[in-house]
């Protein structure tokens, strides 16, 4: 019956046409931008400062959403906590917030008159500095670090712990030696998500901590100057300046310098899965 | 009488759980310090405006379109994926994956160029479509940016229903598509419908594509996103923050609905 | 009628070469080989869910080689049976009618005859989870047989059943097949489960076809060494032929009905042995030797006999067991015609 076989031509095709747009939507683009401006960005002291900043600011953030995402996503995975439901669901909701959103309340919540006073007797400003941008990130690298981890431990059958402790050992010594090394694949894919999407944060820094590369030398600290990261904004932020700047072909260079860098999280993804992102875990 | 091993036991459970009220603090930092921020009055004040609703009608019809242009891809490919194995599969994982992963931002700036370019920039002008600073626009970038997570999440939900009862239906003298439409899709409509609500929510939430490919103007672009951040520039907090809020509770009501029609569906 | 001409199918690493069956119509007939040996993946390419690389299927007269399931009007009962759980009996019963667009009042009267005839009328308005084994084994055949398919096949359908339950559900199985008198493929691992409901068995192993024949002939006349340890053939030895005398470990003669030279494996079923309680020179194939071992299970009592190779006999006759038990020496016949010769 030609049923049959129509509907998977149909289906093929779909398919097909969908893979075709999604390179389309890339390679289109190597068009739209020349040589002659890659190398021009590649110039600019300003851009390495970017990637060295993106980074910077990435690595610590996933360091601190490990630390305290995973014992968090332990937690939640093992323990009848009081209010699991809600929990649940506002991790949940987290990643269907509009980065906008998170900036604006970010910046509300440390501008508030006590938060502000804390801040001004410890001689600090938070908002619109650097570290306010590891704070940004951090909101939504934890989020999704969590959903990973979360599931990850999910997938250890408890049953191998409750051997473990029958065995004679004590719950931390399980905890790191047997119950870690069994969810080390999904632990290891929740870290690369958290960092990737650290990477891939607009919206939340742009509101919360403005941006970096207009502004005076004198605004910068130290610190910043001697890690060779001061007026510079991270590789999103920075792209987004190029377009508005009215440099459209600077600008799509450094969407690909991001899209070769989601292509290497990608890979690495693959390689320590097997499979790809296990977005089935909701 | 406490024994040391309860005490012991439950300081690992405090112990870990901590981690949870601390993350569940900063949460609830933010949330408070912006709802006192605002006030409940303000809220309401702003909310009764016809300027909060006109956005949030945009957003919400928007989002729905490219949540059923989303889906109506995302079905047929993610049945395709789950079902059938195509050559070079690891190409493929890559590409499925990369949209995802890659930042909206990026999305954004590279739907730009490729409306630019030759042959989209031709289609487009003939047929009168305009995309730059256009509705239209923000339709197409939720549409990029939610497809591919769209498809993972439907293919996921075939992959849980087995091949076999399309096996037996087509025994039986059914062709592909009716047992499709008769078995398959039935018996994966709970989680369909929990992926097209994460999808519409994630739709309502994109803006970050949209600065970079759309634009923003007042009146024309503004969805909610959009105009939380027009009006943080022009200083107008009030209304920035309670689109904010409104953004917050559309977030919480759909992971919520996900929440409970999660656990529905079927075994099997 | 269903023939099988020189079909070859690869899945991955595993590949099944030439593989040659006929089954006829109205048979039951059984696949048998152990788990991998590749029963499934045959029985999947003749319902027509796989492509097989070379070779012909035939159902009826028809070649459907190349033909979607749904054009070859077969039936088939996966292992866990794939009753749809969106659906209620009544409904999954009439799913095949209702495909092929048949009038409302046609499926009406198909299902009730079904249901009636299958006993599970008083199930027709339930949802399929929360079914009996049985239960759902019934719906799973009401439902095939509603569209009067050539053949029903059928995938292991005792594996997901309670011990319990496998003995009614085959004698079931075998009762609908004589009322219906369609034709049945069922695969199965165990040979056990399987040797009194089959007209013919086919032996597969590894992906080859090793013999195909009458249950007793698959028990008494195997073909080779892996069909006879598949019956649970406890005799099984090598030694050489010549003339109508075999040689086993240089001091064991058997006689037998063949006559041929050469190394031979020779098969002798443990049912056909016989304990002679006083010596008689008139039999052929007489051996002396001391009781090894001697259990009890279900009816049968299996006694070991080491006649300098070691002979497994099963009895029923407990009164001889119980006067020969404590006896040193015991004294064996082994009947020249049920000894089975194979050339190696």
């Amino acid at each position: 019956m030609s049923g049959s076989r129509w509907f998977v031509y149909v289906l093929y095709a779909i398919t097909i046409l969908f893979i075709v747009s999604v390179c389309w939507l890339f390679l289109s683009n190597i068009g739209y931008t020349d040589t002659q401006s890659v190398l021009e960005l590649f110039s600019r002291p300003w851009f390495w400062k970017s990637v060295k900043l993106s980074l910077l600011t990435s690595c610590v953030t996933t360091i601190i959403a490990i630390v305290v995402g995973i014992p968090a996503s332990y937690a939640l995975s093992r323990f009848n906590i009081p209010g699991k439901t809600i929990i649940d669901v506002l991790f949940a909701s987290v990643i269907v917030l509009p980065a906008s959103t998170i900036g604006l309340c970010l910046m509300v919540a440390f501008q508030y008159e006590p938060i502000l006073k804390i801040q001004q007797a410890l001689g600090i400003r938070i908002v619109h500095s650097m570290p306010s941008i590891i704070i940004a990130q951090l909101v939504l690298a934890l989020a999704f670090g969590i959903k990973a981890w979360r599931a990850a431990f999910d997938d250890v059958n408890p049953r191998y712990e409750h051997v473990a402790r029958s065995l004679g050992s004590s719950r931390m010594r399980t905890f790191w030696k047997v119950t870690l090394p069994s969810a080390k694949v999904g632990i290891l894919a929740g870290i690369v998500l958290a960092w990737t999407r650290a990477m891939a944060e607009f919206g939340a820094v742009l509101l919360f901590s403005s941006t970096f590369r207009n502004r005076h030398e004198t605004q910068f600290s130290h610190i910043s100057k001697f890690l060779g990261i001061d007026r510079a904004d991270i590789l999103p932020v920075g792209m987004w300046m190029e377009i508005e700047g009215g440099n459209i072909e600077q600008g799509i260079a450094i969407g690909f310098v991001l899209v070769i860098i989601t292509l290497l999280s990608v890979y690495a993804l693959n390689k320590i899965s097997g499979k790809g992102l296990q977005t089935n875990k909701i | 009488m406490i024994k040391y091993s309860h005490v012991k036991q439950i300081s690992w459970v405090i112990f870990f759980s901590a981690f949870v009220v601390i993350i569940l603090a900063g949460i609830g930092f933010l949330i408070i310090t912006n709802v006192l921020f605002l006030g409940f009055s303000d809220f309401m004040y702003y909310l009764q405006k016809p300027r909060t609703w006109i956005n949030i009608a945009t957003t919400i019809w928007t989002a729905s379109i490219a949540t059923i242009l989303s889906m109506s891809t995302g079905i047929p490919v993610g049945y395709m994926l789950a079902r059938y194995k195509f050559p070079c599969q690891k190409f493929m994982d890559t590409l499925i994956d990369l949209p995802v992963m890659v930042p909206p931002a990026a999305v954004g700036i590279f739907l730009l160029g490729l409306f630019k370019t030759f042959p989209v920039n031709s289609v487009t002008s003939i047929l009168g479509i305009k995309v730059d600073h256009a509705l239209s626009g923000v339709i197409v970038a939720q549409f990029t940016v939610t497809v591919s997570f769209c498809i993972r999440l439907t293919m996921a939900s075939f992959e849980t229903i087995s091949p076999r009862y399309e096996y037996v239906g087509r025994s039986l003298g059914a062709s592909l598509p009716y047992t499709f439409f008769k078995i398959s899709l039935p018996l994966a409509k709970n989680s369909l419908i929990v992926a097209l609500i994460i999808v519409w929510a994630r739709a309502c939430a994109e803006w970050e594509s949209l600065m970079l490919f759309v634009g923003g103007i007042q009146g024309r672009t503004d969805v909610m996103p959009f105009a939380v951040y027009l009006d943080f520039v022009g200083g107008k907090l009030g209304w920035a923050l309670t689109t904010s809020m409104f953004c917050v509770l559309i977030a919480i009501v759909s992971m919520y609905a996900v929440h409970r029609i999660g656990g529905k569906t079927h075994v099997r | 009628m269903i023939r099988v001409k020189n079909l070859s199918i690869t899945l991955g690493s595993f590949v099944m070469k030439d593989i040659n069956l006929e089954v006829n119509t109205g048979e039951y007939f059984i696949l048998i080989g152990p788990t991998g040996c590749g029963k499934t993946v045959l029985i999947e390419t003749l319902v027509g869910i796989r492509k097989p690389d070379s070779g012909e299927i035939w159902i009826n007269n028809q070649n459907v080689t190349y033909q979607f399931p749904e054009d070859r009007n077969v039936g088939y009962l996966p292992q866990d049976f794939a009753l749809f759980p969106n659906m209620t009996v009544e409904a999954n019963i009439a799913f095949g009618l209702k495909a092929r667009r048949r009038e409302k009042k046609y499926i009406r009267t198909v299902i009730n005859r079904l249901a009636e005839s299958l006993s599970i009328s008083h199930l027709l308005l339930r949802y399929t989870q929360g079914l009996s084994g049985g239960e759902k084994q019934r719906v799973a055949l009401a439902r095939a047989l509603a569209t009067e398919p050539g053949v029903i096949f059928l995938d292991e359908p005792l594996s997901s059943v309670d011990e319990n339950s496998r003995e009614i559900l085959c004698n079931e199985l075998k009762e609908i097949h004589s009322r219906f008198k369609t034709t049945f493929i069922h695969v199965s691992h165990s040979f056990e489960e399987v040797s009194e409901m089959a007209d013919r068995i086919a032996v597969i192993n590894g992906g080859a076809v090793e013999q195909v024949d009458t249950v007793e002939n698959i028990m008494y006349h195997p073909v080779n060494r892996f069909v006879a340890q598949f019956t649970r053939t406890k005799n099984i030895f090598e030694g050489t032929i010549s003339g109508n005398e075999i040689l086993i470990n240089e001091n064991i003669r058997l006689k037998t009905i063949y006559k041929t030279t050469g190394n031979v494996l020779i098969t002798i079923r443990q049912e056909v042995i016989k304990i002679l309680e006083e010596l008689k020179e008139e039999y052929d194939n007489v051996f002396r030797g001391k009781i090894v071992k001697l259990t009890k299970r279900n009816n049968i009592v299996s006694i070991v006999i080491d006649i300098g190779i070691p002979i497994t006999l099963y009895t029923m006759d407990y009164e001889l067991v119980e006067r020969i038990k404590s006896k040193s020496i015991v004294y064996i016949m082994i009947p020249r015609e049920s000894i089975n010769v194979i050339n190696i």
